[in-house]
């Protein structure tokens, strides 16, 4: 039988650990991707997720259900990608992990993608990492979670503690520096609907 | 939500292209995109740089947290056993072991002791045998030089040619000096080249020592350093 993330919270919370565990084995995939988009860095962003469910765990007695728990478990998530920000007062940076081979890197993600195609995506999700690195914290947060995560813009809002409007803001001004930068990288190419 | 979509609001746009935004709304830029390319433009150019967000994926990581029910009275997260979890890790992520660490360690300090002796050896034996060649050489064109001129000092004159009455003894004197400085230069250069010899044998003979006692030591220090079975 499959439990609702809400029915695992109350079973959870009735000392059920192994609800708990079902709840990090749902949300621990999309927690490190949120932490690793946010930060770029693999272990830390595996160490934020870790750290993000032990809160969870320890606040669950305080959680009365007032929102999703996937929202209460992504800001949780974000307030701890915030302290490591601020910890290591820089932006995020575009990291491969240490004797990786991006070839091998690739290789694992796919067998029916040919070498060129493998070799253009690593360069194209390179060249993204690296564009959503210089984008101000807001604006690549509204778009981790907008793009990569599906929330709509009053989850988002609430999460972030602003106006909708905000939101809209920062993802349409986020998505026009992604833009440039992509273009200045070759990515994309310019006047795009002249040839639609 | 208005159904009067303004030019250029970029925040409606950006609704559009998301799809969430109200019905009508979505309607209204809808009508407004097919007449304004402008708008169409910005749309386009929006949806291209989506596409191309779709791209970057995380890496896989080795996660599998879990609270094992040992520590769940202490709020303690522990990983969940490799063993037991679905994913796997690629073996260049996994950290080597101690042990492995070390022993990777110390054969690389071997080779390359072993590398370095070899080659200070192969060098030591190189221009040992360059040295032995050159002094050879040397003693061979020395010896034949001795032996040139041993045979020139043990040759018999050559009979003087029949000189005029009055200047018979002038010259036979003058002949007699000449002949008895090159006897004595003669003498010298053959002591000259004996002495030559003499030091070119000694010098070979200090070099095969040398190289000899080099060969040991390198034998000794490779033996010592090779693993043991």
């Amino acid at each position: 039988m499959t439990w609702t993330d809400e029915e695992l919270v109350a079973r959870s919370r009735g000392g059920d650990v192994e609800s708990f565990n079902q709840l990090i084995l749902r949300w621990e995939r999309p927690i490190y991707a949120l932490a690793y988009r946010v930060i770029g860095r693999e272990d830390d962003a595996r160490d934020v997720c870790q750290e993000a469910f032990l809160r969870a765990f320890r606040a669950l007695p305080g959680f009365k259900g007032q929102a999703k728990f996937s929202s209460w478990l992504y800001r949780i998530t974000l307030n701890l990608c915030r302290d490591w920000i601020r910890r290591h007062r820089r932006a995020p940076v575009s990291q491969l992990p240490e004797g990786a081979d991006p070839v091998e890197l690739a290789a694992e993600r796919g067998a029916v993608e040919s070498i060129e195609d493998l070799a253009a995506r690593r360069e194209l999700s390179a060249a993204v990492e690296e564009a959503m690195g210089l984008l101000p914290d807001e604006q690549r947060t509204t778009i981790i979670l907008k793009e990569y995560h599906g929330m709509t813009f009053q989850e988002i809002a609430d999460l972030q503690g602003c106006p909708l409007s905000t939101v809209k803001t920062r993802l349409y001004q986020g998505l026009t520096v992604l833009r440039r930068q992509l273009e200045r990288n070759g990515q994309i190419q310019g006047a795009v609907v002249k040839r639609v | 939500m208005t159904q009067n979509f303004q030019c250029g609001d970029h925040s409606a746009l950006v609704g559009y292209l998301y799809d969430d935004c109200e019905p009508l709304e979505r309607e209204a830029i809808g009508a407004h995109v097919i007449s304004c390319p402008a708008c169409a433009e910005e749309l386009a150019m929006l949806a291209v740089t989506r596409q191309q967000l779709a791209s970057w994926t995380p890496p896989e990581a080795q996660l599998g947290f879990r609270i094992t029910p040992a520590t769940a009275d202490t709020n303690v997260l522990a990983f969940r056993p490799a063993d037991t979890g679905s994913r796997t890790v690629s073996r260049w992520r996994q950290p080597l072991p101690a042990w492995a660490q070390v022993a990777a360690a110390a054969v690389i300090f071997v080779s390359g002791l072993a590398v370095g002796m070899t080659r200070g050896e192969a060098r030591a034996a190189s221009a040992a045998s360059e040295r032995l060649v050159g002094l050879d050489h040397r003693i061979a064109g020395l010896e034949m030089a001795q032996r040139r001129l041993a045979s020139v000092a043990t040759a018999p004159a050559t009979p003087p040619a029949t000189p005029p009455a009055e200047s018979l003894s002038l010259e036979r004197v003058r002949e007699e000096i000449r002949k008895s400085e090159a006897e004595q230069q003669e003498g010298f250069q053959v002591e000259l080249a004996l002495k030559g010899v003499q030091v070119l044998r000694d010098a070979r003979t200090y070099t095969n020592d040398r190289f000899e006692r080099e060969r040991r030591t390198g034998l000794l220090l490779t033996s010592l350093t090779e693993p043991k079975e």
